[in-house]
C-alpha cells in the first residue's frame, strides 16, 4: 500500500520532525496497547500475589483461580507490554537513527492491532484453562501465532525502513533492536513447534521450555533494553557514548552467551550433569557483556563534558542501567556452587524475573515511551510531578516486590534444605514475604495508573493533531494542516 | 562498510550454534528415551496412564498446577528431595518419556508431586484436599478448587448421595465431584517414579545387606 506516497517523501524526510511525525500514528497504538496491558497484567499480578497469602480469595471463580492467573499477568506483560513498548521504541529509534521515515507505517499499524488481538485472545485462553503448561508460553498456539504474526510485521516495517536509512552509520542501537526484532519471531516458532504443535519427546519439551525462557531473557529482553538504553545514554547525559567499540563488544558477548546459558534454568534437573554445566558456565560468561555495558555506562556518565541534555527519562536510564548488572549478577550468584541446593525451586528465581522484567526492561522502556511521546507528539509533558511519583513509586514497588521474593526465597529455601523441618512450616515462612510482595505489586499499578494518565493528558490535548494525521494516513495524502485534507479514495 | 548483514549473519550463527548445543544435543543424548522392561518390576515403565488419569493430567495442565508443583527429584546430594520423602530416587529423563506435556515445574510453593501417588493414594483424602485443602492440612496456602465440585443445601433430614464427600466436609450441604476432580485425582494416584532403572536405581534399604530392592518394601 502506499509505496508512491512513500517514495516522493524520501527526499524530503530527514528532518526530525518529518521523521516523528511519520512515526506518530503506529508508534501511539503501539505505546498506547502497551500501557494498557502493563495495567492489566499489573492488576492480575496483584490478585495473584493476593491469592498467594489469602487463598480464600475469590475461590469460587475458576477463571482467576492462581493458577491460570499468574501466567496470564506473565504473559500480559510480556506480550502486551514489553513487546509493544519495545516495537514501538524500534520503530521511532531506528527511523530517527536512519534519518529516514517510517516506510510501511501502515502495515506497523495493522501489525499493533493484530498484536493487540493476539494478546487479548491468548489472555483469554489462558484464564478459560487452555494453557500449554510450559513457562511464558502458556498461550495456546492460535494466541500465540497472532502474536508472532502480529510482531512480524510491525518488524517487517522497521526492518524495511533500516533497508532504507540515509545514515550509513548503524549505531550499536540498532544492533540490539535487529536482534531483538529478529530473535522473537524465531523463538516463538522454535518452541511452540517443538513443544506444543509436534512436541519432542518427554524431558525435551522442558528442554525446550529452558531454552525458550532463557532465550526470552537474554536474547530479546536484554537486547531490547540495551538497545534503548544506548540510545538515551547519550540522550540524558548530554555527552557521546564513551566506546562504541564496547557496545559491540558487549553486543557479541550477549548473543553468544545469551543462547547456551539455556540449560543452566534446568539445574539439577532430570538431564546429564554435563549438559547442564555448559548452560551454568555459559550464565557465568553473561557477566562479560553486563561489564562491558556497565563500565561504558559509568565512564559516559561521569566522564567528559556535558552539552545540553534532554530530560524526561534520565532517572529511568539510571535505575535501568542499575537494575542490568543486579539481575544477572543475582542470577549468576543462584547457580554458583551449593546456592542451587537452597535457591532452586523456592521464589529467589521470580525476584530476579521480576527485577528483569520491571526493574531493567519495564523502566528503560516506559523512560524511552515518555522520551518518543514528546517528540512524536510535538509537545513536552506540562507537568514533572507526575514522572517523580512514578519513578519513586515504581521504585519503591520494584523494590519490595524483588527484595521479598529474594529474602523470601532465601529464607525458604533454608528450611526447606533442612528435612528436619516440616514442609508446611518451611513454606509457612514466605507468607509475610508475599504479603510485601503484594504492598509492591499496588505500588507498582499505582506508579503505572499516574504514568498512563499523564500519557493521556497529553494525548487529549493533542488530538487535533492525531486526528490530521490519521487522515493523511488512511488517504494517502499528505497536507500541510489539519484543514486542508484533500480525500482520494473513491 | 554496511554492518547490516554482518550483524545478522552473526547473530544467525550465534543463534543457530546455541540451539545446536541447548536443544540438539540433548535431544541426542536423552531424547530418545523409550519404555523399557525393568526385570526387578516384571513389567514395562514408564507405562503409559489409563483413559482417567490421562484426562486427569489435561485437569492438571488447565488448572495450572505447576506454578507451584513440581515433579522432579534431586539427587539425594543435592537437596533434601529425598530425605523429605518426595521420592526413593533421583528422577531421569526416562521417567518423562510418556508425559506430555512434561510439567517439571520450577517453584515448589507446595511439595513435590513426583511420587504424590505412592505417598497419597486415598481417592477420598484427595478429593477432600482439593474441594478445601485445609480440612486435610490446617496450614496450607493452596486455593480451594470447589469449583471442581457441584454443591447443594440439603433439604430437612435429606442424606447425602453416595458419591458425595462426606457430611463433615460442610455441615447442611451435598458436595459431589464433577468428573474433573475424579481425573484429577486419578491423574494424582498415578504420579510415581519408583521403579529402580540401571542410571537411577533405588537406594539399598538395609546397610548391611545387599539386595536388589522391589517394588513391596516400603521406604
Amino acid at each position: 500500500m502506499g509505496d508512491t506516497k512513500h517514495m516522493t517523501q524520501v527526499s524530503a524526510g530527514s528532518d526530525p520532525e518529518g521523521i516523528d511525525r511519520s512515526c506518530r500514528w503506529p508508534v501511539v497504538l503501539l505505546f498506547a496497547g502497551a500501557m494498557t496491558w502493563l495495567l492489566l497484567g499489573l492488576t492480575m499480578g496483584l490478585f495473584s500475589s493476593i491469592k498467594m497469602h489469602a487463598p480464600g480469595f475469590w475461590a469460587q471463580c475458576e477463571w482467576v483461580s492462581y493458577g491460570r492467573l499468574r501466567p496470564a499477568f506473565m504473559d500480559a506483560v510480556l506480550y502486551g507490554f514489553i513487546a509493544q513498548a519495545a516495537l514501538g521504541c524500534s520503530l521511532w529509534m531506528i527511523s530517527r537513527l536512519s534519518r529516514t521515515e517510517l516506510r510501511l507505517p501502515g502495515i506497523a499499524g495493522i501489525g499493533a492491532l493484530v498484536l493487540n488481538g493476539g494478546v487479548a485472545f491468548g489472555i483469554l485462553q489462558v484464564l478459560a484453562g487452555q494453557t500449554t503448561g510450559f513457562t511464558w508460553m502458556e498461550i495456546p498456539r492460535e494466541g500465540a501465532s497472532i502474536i508472532v504474526g502480529g510482531y512480524a510485521l510491525v518488524a517487517l516495517s522497521a526492518l524495511y525502513t533500516l533497508h532504507k536509512r540515509a545514515e550509513k552509520q548503524v549505531y550499536i542501537s540498532v544492533w540490539f533492536l535487529l536482534a531483538g526484532l529478529l530473535v522473537f519471531p524465531w523463538l516463538m516458532s522454535m518452541g511452540y513447534m517443538l513443544a506444543v504443535v509436534d512436541p519432542l519427546r518427554g524431558v525435551m519439551q522442558a528442554v525446550v521450555n529452558a531454552y525458550f525462557v532463557n532465550g526470552l531473557t537474554y536474547l530479546w529482553l536484554t537486547p531490547m533494553a540495551l538497545g534503548v538504553a544506548y540510545y538515551l545514554l547519550p540522550k540524558v547525559t548530554g555527552k557521546a557514548l564513551r566506546s562504541a567499540d564496547a557496545g559491540v563488544f558487549s553486543f557479541w558477548t550477549l548473543v553468544i552467551f545469551g543462547g547456551w546459558s539455556g540449560l543452566s534454568l534446568m539445574a539439577d534437573g532430570p538431564l546429564p550433569r554435563w549438559l547442564l554445566g555448559v548452560g551454568v558456565s555459559a550464565k557465568w560468561l553473561l557477566a562479560v557483556p553486563v561489564a562491558a555495558y556497565t563500565i561504558n555506562c559509568m565512564a559516559t556518565w561521569f566522564g567528559g563534558k556535558a552539552s545540553a541534555n534532554e530530560g524526561v527519562a534520565w532517572p529511568y536510564v539510571l535505575l535501568g542501567s542499575i537494575s542490568f548488572p543486579a539481575f544477572v549478577a543475582l542470577d549468576i550468584l543462584s547457580t554458583v556452587g551449593s546456592a542451587p541446593r537452597t535457591l532452586l525451586f523456592t521464589t529467589y528465581s521470580q525476584g530476579v524475573v521480576h527485577l528483569a522484567v520491571f526493574g531493567f526492561a519495564a523502566l528503560l522502556f516506559l523512560g524511552a515511551m515518555a522520551h518518543i511521546w514528546e517528540r512524536i507528539l510535538g509537545a513536552s509533558f506540562s507537568r514533572r510531578a507526575p514522572f517523580v511519583a512514578h519513578v519513586l513509586l515504581s521504585l519503591f514497588g520494584i523494590l519490595l516486590i524483588v527484595g521479598s521474593y529474594l529474602l523470601g526465597g532465601v529464607a525458604y529455601g533454608a528450611k526447606l534444605a533442612d528435612p528436619t523441618v516440616a514442609f508446611t512450616a518451611a513454606s509457612g515462612t514466605l507468607t509475610a514475604f508475599i504479603r510485601s510482595a503484594t504492598t509492591g505489586y499496588l505500588l507498582l499499578l499505582i506508579a503505572q495508573i499516574i504514568l498512563a494518565l499523564a500519557f493521556l493528558r497529553s494525548l487529549i490535548t493533542n488530538t487535533a493533531k492525531l486526528r490530521s494525521d490519521f487522515c493523511d494516513w488512511c488517504c494517502g495524502q499528505r497536507s500541510a494542516g489539519s484543514d486542508k485534507k484533500v480525500r482520494v479514495r473513491a | 562498510m554496511n554492518q547490516v548483514p554482518l550483524v545478522f549473519l552473526g547473530l544467525f550463527a550465534a543463534v543457530a550454534t546455541s540451539f545446536y548445543g541447548v536443544v540438539f544435543v540433548p535431544h541426542h543424548a536423552v531424547g530418545r528415551a523409550e519404555m523399557e522392561y525393568v526385570d526387578d518390576v516384571g513389567s514395562y515403565y514408564p507405562s503409559p496412564r489409563n483413559g482417567l488419569a490421562q484426562q486427569g493430567a489435561e485437569v492438571y495442565r488447565a488448572q495450572g498446577c505447576v506454578e507451584c508443583h513440581t515433579q522432579q527429584v534431586r539427587p539425594k546430594s543435592l537437596g533434601s528431595d529425598v530425605a523429605r520423602g518426595w521420592g526413593r530416587r533421583r528422577t531421569i529423563a526416562q521417567d518423562y518419556a510418556q508425559e506430555s506435556p512434561v510439567q517439571l515445574g520450577s517453584l515448589r510453593l507446595g511439595p513435590d508431586l513426583t511420587n504424590v501417588g505412592k505417598r497419597q493414594p486415598s481417592t477420598l483424602l484427595n478429593l477432600r484436599h482439593l474441594y478445601n485443602p485445609r480440612l486435610v492440612v490446617k496450614e496450607s496456602y493452596m486455593p480451594r478448587y470447589e469449583y471442581l465440585f457441584s454443591k447443594r443445601k440439603l433439604e430437612g433430614s435429606e442424606k447425602p448421595s453416595l458419591n458425595a464427600l462426606p457430611a463433615d466436609t460442610e455441615a447442611g450441604f451435598e458436595i459431589t465431584p464433577k468428573p474433573d476432580a475424579l481425573a484429577l485425582v486419578a491423574y494424582l494416584q498415578s504420579l510415581s517414579a519408583d521403579v529402580p532403572l540401571f542410571s537411577a536405581p533405588l537406594p539399598p534399604v538395609s546397610t548391611n545387606k545387599v539386595s536388589a530392592p522391589s517394588l513391596t518394601q516400603k521406604p
